[in-house]
């Protein structure tokens, strides 16, 4: 129960990030045309919060499903990078657990297993797999939330977006406190403002994230041959 | 039937993109070194990244471009470093962006 109990602790940011947005989607897909039964097998089988909103669109465009595939991949393909870190903890899994975990790999359920890295719990495999179980669930009841009573909400939630933006800021500041090399940050911040300058808002991520990594080879690489 | 489709390609598509590392490394009792010296370093560069991702939309063309996100991410951090409780952190520094977005900009 004590597990229970602080799985439910970590992931309450994610719980106040994932039901206002899923509520958000809900309402959105209603008005599309999509209702409830909708919702919950897009939750519940692509658990993506971004590509979810773009495939509104989607569903009720004449976009051939080539160009719907390219799209999606594009989009998703900054997913590649996160399991990269979790190789080895995620071995340890039976195969059917460890299927699930790696589908229910979203940016924050990634930064929870990254800001829980270190410390005891870590090395719990149920209470690593409950983290996953949870945000999956929160995500599932945000998005069936808003199908059926989004449009009941009475007041102004412009702007409460921004939890999941200062999780991951809170994230960041306690990694970077418990490390002492500090130069993954900085080709990260770096290599993140470069691309945003040059290729703006909605194409810098992807290439950012090759970037770092490509960086951090060749930094390591020189560690190793001094 | 489109629809369906759609559905099932795109879930099949995230799910291709989060295992695809897994799926490379499988193989291998032994990861290659390069990626257990990386496993280590590479979470803080990502989490930097995916908050540049929240913030990507800044506008210094006009006030509300730019000062409820400012003022957002500047109260969490400061109260963060005070205090390092996460839910207070994350609470108050989307009150103060909230505030921001809906009385001040």
């Amino acid at each position: 129960m004590d597990r229970f109990k602080n799985a439910v602790k970590i992931t309450l940011p994610v719980f106040l990030g994932y039901v206002p947005l899923g509520i958000a989607f809900g309402v959105l897909l209603n008005e599309a045309g999509y209702g409830f039964w909708w919702s919950f097998l897009m939750a519940a089988s692509i658990y993506a919060g971004s590509m979810q909103f773009v495939m509104v669109a989607l569903l009720g465009g004449n976009d051939s499903l080539v160009s719907c595939a390219l799209l999606s991949f594009l989009l998703q393909s900054r997913h590649c990078f996160y399991g990269l870190s979790l190789i080895d903890r995620y071995r340890k899994f039976p195969l059917l657990k460890r299927l699930y975990m790696i589908f229910s790999l979203t940016d924050e359920t990634y930064s929870l297993m990254t800001s829980i890295q270190g410390q005891d719990e870590a090395q719990d495999d149920d209470f690593v797999f409950l983290i996953s179980i949870l945000n999956h669930s929160y995500w599932v009841l945000g998005c069936i939330l808003g199908s059926l009573v989004g449009n009941l909400i009475p007041f102004d939630t412009t702007g409460f977006d921004f939890v999941m933006t200062a999780l991951f800021i809170t994230i960041v500041i306690d990694q970077y406190r418990n490390t002492a090399n500090h130069v993954p940050f900085w080709i990260g911040l770096g290599c993140g403002l470069l691309c945003l300058v040059l290729l703006g808002p909605d194409r810098f991520l992807l290439a950012a994230l090759a970037a770092s990594v490509v960086m951090l080879i060749i930094k390591e690489r020189g560690v190793h041959h001094a | 039937m489109r629809e369906m489709t759609l559905i099932v390609m795109i879930a099949l598509i995230t799910f291709f993109c989060r295992a695809l590392p897994f799926v490379i490394f499988s193989g291998q009792k032994q990861l290659p070194i390069l990626i257990v010296r990386l496993e280590k370093k590479l979470p803080v560069t990502i989490m930097i990244l995916l908050v540049l991702y929240c913030v990507r939309n800044i506008q210094f063309g006009s006030v509300s471009g730019w000062l409820p996100l400012c003022a957002g991410t500047l109260a969490t951090v400061l109260i963060h470093l005070k205090q390092k409780n996460v839910l207070l952190s994350i609470l108050a520094g989307t009150l103060v962006y909230m505030l921001f977005v809906q009385k001040i900009c």
